[in-house]
């Protein structure tokens, strides 16, 4: 009993000894993760060599060594992701001081996993790239983000970005002072469309209307043709598909008012959004049992001539211009409603962002802001704009040279024509389940519930979280 | 040497490490999970823990999700079980009569216990993919029964069941294997004394093996109850909990709540509930399938 005494004690030590390491371990994150600034140098300038030609940098950003931290999806194989690589190799050529730890990762599910760590251990990168606009907002209101007001204050920087691109993250109207994002891409989502099956089936207009559109259906699924495109499995599929009917007959505002909690997702108008989406599945303008297709098969069938149309955004135009049938390919915007002639210009525009670590300071502070303006600067993105055809955010960057192609300028003209534009429907909301809450029940919709059912379904979400 | 064996200090010791990286990987979580399922917290650094007593286990049991995650999850493992336990010891006993080429069938009923269980899930997809490019649906089409041909991760009477056959063919080979270790130690004269006595294959099996072996039968039982109420990745990778939460578990709604809802009290409460309700199966199977102790 005594040996068996003394042992459970020898047990216990050796637990409280770990423990006390462990925390120890804790708090050095801690202290890492509130700065990672390692200062080896204080020279206050920095000589970089560029092109053999000597420069003089008086930037502060790199009077010390500091090393930063970013995190975006940009990781893997892609022109997009290349670019990427390429910005961050000229910056550290531009600003030798800064050492930049790119630890992007391209899947969505790890990428979330690892920011969700991050922010709880309070060891946040220095640049990262979420999206959504208001479930942003908690992380602003408790100082994970940093307000970038001051640096929208450098004019020769901040005035090459459209008009508004910042108003997105002005978090004002939720009860937070201050901006807390900087525009990267925007993402334009529209109609690609094939020609050639078009004309087969006899179409001799793009659609305008949502009647002219049904007849379109009939028409190709007459020459047994898939009129669009879409895929369920990855719900976010659906939930686009559902942005465009939701803004052109309820307009952008009142997606709005859904996350504002003015309006409800059991509104009749809301509820009608939705039939029309489940009213198009029974009209056949989807293949059958679309809603266990993955994205990439939902592609394939249309750049494969067996689907007509594609609801997409910008971040398919590399593809399409990479296809056999480039050629046969033309863009519209998603049809409105001849009820609804007031929401014809409320077009789907999904903003992307980089966020800034907030709580930093000195060096480390100004590395990162050096490094925000360097990617989004007008010199980075015009080779994002050239090389890799995206859709970015500034007004200074040319895109209307016989590089850029008929794809992306169908949606540079989108771009131009939208009178209101507004991404998610759930990015005015502030409740982190609600963009699976409603991406589910469309799906689930669309797999036989009520229309009303899955209205009610959302709401109730809402409802048990207030 | 032997005075070291005997040594209870020593052997202390090297059991030590062991026990440790235990307790610190395993028994601490547990604690703090528990800890956790107490406080509303929405994970982020700074944000202080905020007490709310059992609410966090009130609203789980009223989540409708929950409810459904836990019929899918008892479901799932009755099918599994009822399925990969005479499977896994039919192959076993089949295999152990020695027949020409058991060592090949052996392998190839081994295999898929290697693959990575991702690996396996994404192969499945593909068979029971929704369109005509999904292999089961192509048999089922060139065999003349276009009418069986469903959408079958999306429908909601098969989806479930298709996960499960699944996680039955991802973990047969494993149970086959106990059961063939577990045949193979039984000693031949025991066998050879029977079929003296006259017993005939039933009789060795229904009154020689099966209860020699039964030890192992409860083993995969327990394993199977316990590893599948804990059932995550292959729900994760082939429907992502969907259509609509249809095949959601409580595993992957845990997941979900504390890493995507930021809800870490709710995800706390759901592992806190899944880890008592294995504790609970694992003893209740073991006593239900007590039987007395064969000795030879």
């Amino acid at each position: 009993m005594g040996i068996c005494k003394r042992y459970v004690s020898l047990v216990l030590i050796v637990f409280m000894a770990m423990s006390l390491t462990l925390v120890g371990c804790t708090q050095n994150n801690e202290a890492s993760g509130q700065n990672t600034t390692t200062v080896t140098d204080q020279t206050g300038k920095t000589e970089t060599n560029d092109n053999d030609a000597s420069v003089e940098n008086d930037n502060s950003a790199s009077a010390e060594k500091v090393k930063l931290r970013i995190f975006t999806r940009m990781s893997g194989a892609s022109p997009t992701v290349d670019w990427f690589k390429s910005a961050l190799e000229d910056f550290s050529k531009e600003y030798p001081n800064i050492e930049i730890q790119d630890d992007s990762v391209s899947q969505e599910a790890a990428f979330n996993n690892k920011f969700k760590t991050d922010l709880a251990t309070g060891n946040l990168p220095n640049i990262f790239s979420l999206s959504g606009i208001a479930s942003l907002v908690k992380y602003a209101e408790n100082g994970a983000l940093m307000d970038v007001t001051e640096i929208i204050n450098d004019k020769d920087w901040s005035d090459g970005f459209i008009d508004g691109a910042f108003e997105y993250w002005n978090f004002e109207s939720y009860g937070v002072n201050g901006y807390y994002a900087v525009p990267d891409r925007v993402s334009p989502e529209l109609v690609v469309y094939n020609k050639d099956l078009f004309a087969k089936a006899g179409i001799t207009k793009v659609p305008e209307t949502m009647d002219e559109l049904y007849d379109a259906i009939d028409k190709l699924n007459a020459i047994e043709v898939t009129p669009i495109s879409c895929g369920g499995k990855d719900t976010w599929r659906v939930g686009h598909f559902h942005n465009q009917v939701l803004y052109k007959w309820c307009g952008i505002e009142k997606a709005k008012a859904l996350g504002a909690r003015t309006a409800k997702w059991t509104d009749p108008d809301v509820v009608e959004s939705l039939n029309v989406l489940k009213n198009l599945k029974d009209k056949g303008a989807f293949m059958k049992n679309f809603e266990g297709v993955d994205y990439e098969t939902e592609k394939k069938l249309f750049l494969s001539e067996k689907a007509a149309m594609i609801v997409n955004g910008s971040w398919f135009i590399g593809e399409c211009n990479s296809s056999e049938i480039k050629d046969k390919l033309g863009t519209f915007a998603f049809p409105y409603f001849k009820e609804k002639p007031e929401n014809q210009g409320s077009y789907v525009i999904y903003p992307q962002s980089y966020q800034l670590k907030g709580n930093v300071t000195g060096a480390e502070k100004e590395a990162q802001i050096a490094l925000i303006k360097f990617l989004t600067g007008k010199e980075a993105q015009q080779k994002l704009a050239t090389n890799v055809q995206q859709m970015v955010a500034r007004k200074d960057v040319s895109t209307d040279g016989p590089e850029f192609t008929e794809i992306f300028r169908g949606y540079a003209a989108y771009v131009k024509n939208a009178k209101a534009s507004g991404g998610d429907s759930f990015d005015y909301d502030q409740l982190s389940s609600m963009q699976d809450r409603t991406r589910n029940s469309l799906v689930g919709m669309l797999l036989g519930n009520t229309p009303e059912a899955a209205a009610k379904e959302i709401q109730d979400e809402i409802d048990k979280n207030k | 040497m032997e005075q070291y064996r005997t040594n209870k200090k020593v052997i202390f010791l090297f059991l030590l490490p062991a026990l440790a990286i235990y307790m610190v990987l395993a028994v601490v979580p547990i604690i703090q999970s528990l800890y956790f399922g107490f406080f509303d917290w929405p994970g982020i650094q700074g944000i202080p823990l905020k007490f709310v007593g059992l609410k966090n286990f009130f609203q789980m049991f009223e989540s409708k999700e929950f409810l459904l995650s836990l019929k899918n999850v008892f479901q799932f493992m009755l099918l599994t079980l009822v399925i990969q336990i005479p499977l896994s010891y039919g192959l076993a006993i089949l295999l152990s009569k020695c027949y020409r080429g058991f060592k090949l069938f052996k392998v190839f009923f081994f295999l898929p216990v290697i693959l990575p269980l991702t690996a396996t899930s994404l192969l499945w997809v593909f068979i029971f993919f929704p369109n005509e490019t999904g292999v089961l649906n192509m048999v089922l089409h060139s065999l003349g029964l276009d009418n069986l041909t469903t959408a079958w991760l999306l429908n909601p009477h098969t989806a479930l069941n298709c996960i499960a056959i699944t996680n039955v063919w991802a973990g047969f080979g494993y149970h086959m294997m106990i059961g063939f270790a577990s045949l193979s130690s039984i000693p031949e004269e025991i066998l050879e004394s029977a079929e003296l006595d006259g017993a005939k294959s039933f009789k060795k099996l229904w009154y020689i093996q099966l209860p020699i072996i039964w030890e192992s039968v409860k083993i995969s039982v327990v394993l199977i109850v316990t590893g599948n109420l804990k059932q995550f990745d292959m729900v994760f990778v082939m429907t992502g909990g969907g259509p609509n939460g249809l095949t959601q578990l409580p595993a992957t709604l845990m997941y979900s709540e504390a890493f995507r809802y930021d809800h870490y009290g709710m995800g706390s409460a759901i592992s806190v509930f899944l880890f008592v309700v294995c504790i609970a199966l694992a003893v209740f199977s073991m006593k239900a399938m007590e039987r007395e102790k064969i000795e030879y």
